[in-house]
């Protein structure tokens, strides 16, 4: 279980983080979503006492980073793909930390067969692609068989199969009942990951949901198109039905395709086309996100 | 002892240890052939093994910029993050590389001293000289372990201080070679006679690491056991400001 109430967290000028509150439940994939430079990284940062928040906390299980008693056993954090020294090995930097958490080589050996890595274990990592560096880090994580994840972009430079696993592998974690933080920028793959969004933009929380509900809220709708779209129009706003123009003879209206087939048969008014819109998570991230990210 | 334990595999497994280690061996192999071959070793006043040993101190450089990578290395690669992740309480981690610097130091000390003896004590033997293993070359050691051990930890409190590897290392050397020369001249120009000893440079760091390996010069600098103090307090006073530096500043 992870617990982020009232995180601020100031540089300077800029506020990253500001007066952020959300949670992670145990046996759920919660993503993490925001623009770049929503303060994604410095949530997590914050979560595993990488950086001192301004105001507010993070916890893990009701307690501190610096206090849990095993961190290496209770978390597993990827907060940077690329942090390896360039001449150790794949296998020496993850024995580097199985030494710290008193973990033995077996699980090392365990962990490099479970990102599939194996092959290239006793090779220097400044020869690995960015996909095996990723899985590495993943390695790294999961050496200590935590309770807890918390992985900032975990599917950056892995390929669509590298994605694929990755997916995989993170649901059949939560469904062993631990808690998964995944952060992304990149949408698609969330929709099918997580469980739980949280969205964020400008450091500021702008919605907590479960992905189902994130999907099917606000954003359902109705694309309707009739030779007589004035005369439509005007009957869904008597009916109260927001409705606005698309293109040419087409509206898009605030209600279930039925309320307004219905609507239409009693005012006789004739339709060449009566669709269901429900919005991608895309479109309500957007949406959600719109004005608080600056474009990049 | 896991982190201590943790940093030690970090130091075995790269290549940089090794040839940091090559290079003190040699340097100190060298020294002590030229040491020899200019027969300086046998004929001085002092006693051959402390000539040797101070030769071997030269390897100290070495062993300062490793003392510095123990530190700079995670901040330039990124795996400070790991490494804190492991025990999110920093100033642990500073003492488990202030330990593994000390245990390079030794490792260094014993690794130059071996080198120096490789090269002349075959060499004297040849010329029918011995070396004793008398007080003197008890000595000789005891002041190498100290201050390769000291140069180490004096690296490594810097490099907590600093981070950046490039700065520790720059910074380190400008120090030892350029400021303390500096403050050196200046003192003995405003406070003494030409050539007299001043009363402030005998009290700097690199001062103090020189008056543990003694030998000439020798009157510009504390004596071995008042130069081991100094040193030592350096090194708490760098060790706390390196604490400072690790647990304030975020990687």
């Amino acid at each position: 279980m992870i617990e982020v109430s009232r995180l601020t967290k100031r540089y300077g000028s800029v506020l990253a983080v500001d007066d952020l509150s959300f949670r992670a439940e145990p046996g759920r994939v919660t993503g993490f979503l925001g623009p770049n430079g929503a303060g994604k990284t410095t949530t997590l940062r914050a979560l595993v006492a990488l950086l001192h928040p301004t105001s507010g906390d993070a916890r893990i299980h009701g307690r501190h980073y610096t206090e849990l008693d095993d961190p290496v056993r209770t978390v597993g954090a990827i907060l940077e793909a690329n942090a390896f020294h360039p001449g150790r090995t794949g296998r020496n930097h993850l024995r580097t930390i199985a030494v710290a958490g008193g973990i033995g080589d077996e699980r090392v050996d365990q962990v490099l067969e479970l990102v599939d890595l194996t092959a290239a274990a006793n090779r220097r990592t400044k020869g690995y692609s960015l996909g095996m560096k990723q899985r590495l880090s993943l390695a790294g994580a999961l050496l200590g068989e935590p309770e807890v994840l918390v992985l900032d972009e975990p599917a950056n430079g892995l390929d669509p199969q590298g994605i694929r696993w990755l997916r995989d592998l993170l649901r059949s974690l939560a469904g062993e009942g631990r808690t998964v933080l995944v952060s992304s920028h990149v949408l698609t793959e969330m929709a099918q990951l997580a469980d739980d969004v949280v969205i964020i933009a400008k450091g500021k929380l702008m919605t907590q949901a479960p992905m189902a509900d994130v999907l099917a809220g606000s954003g359902r709708g109705t694309r309707v198109r009739s030779p007589e779209r004035d005369r439509l129009a005007v009957a869904l706003a008597q009916a109260g039905i927001q409705a606005k123009q698309v293109g040419d003879d087409a509206l898009a209206a605030d209600a279930v395709p039925a309320r307004v087939g219905e609507l239409a048969a009693a005012e006789r008014i004739v339709l060449h086309e009566l669709t269901a819109q429900s919005e991608s998570l895309e479109d309500v991230f957007l949406e959600l996100t719109e004005g608080a990210s600056t474009p990049s | 002892m896991r982190i201590l334990a943790s940093e030690l595999v970090k130091l075995r497994t790269i290549r940089t240890t090794y040839f940091l280690l090559l290079g003190a061996a040699l340097i100190s192999g060298g020294v002590a052939a030229g040491l020899v071959g200019s027969g300086s070793a046998d004929r001085g006043d002092e006693d051959p093994a402390l000539s040797l040993g101070q030769g071997a101190s030269f390897g100290t450089i070495f062993v300062a910029v490793l003392g510095i990578l123990i530190v700079t290395n995670e901040y330039r690669h990124g795996t400070i993050m790991t490494t804190f992740l492991t025990e999110p309480r920093r100033v642990r981690i500073l003492c488990a590389k202030l330990t593994a610097a000390a245990i390079v130091g030794l490792v260094f000390a014993l690794t130059a001293l071996a080198a120096a003896a490789a090269v002349a004590l075959p060499w004297l033997a040849a010329r029918g000289e011995s070396l004793q293993l008398d007080g003197q070359a008890v000595e000789a050691v005891g002041r190498a372990l100290l201050v390769f051990t000291l140069t180490a930890v004096f690296g490594a409190a810097l490099g907590a201080i600093v981070q950046s590897q490039v700065g520790a290392i720059v910074g380190y050397f400008v120090w030892i070679l350029v400021v303390e020369s500096i403050i050196t001249v200046i003192s003995g120009l405003l406070l003494t006679d030409v050539g007299e000893p001043d009363p402030v440079s005998k009290f700097l760091p690199g001062s103090s690491l020189g008056g543990i390996i003694g030998g000439e010069g020798s009157e510009f600098v504390l004596d071995g056991g008042g130069a081991a103090v100094l040193a030592v307090g350096y090194a708490i006073v760098l060790s706390l400001l390196g604490a400072l530096a690790i647990t304030r500043r975020d990687p």
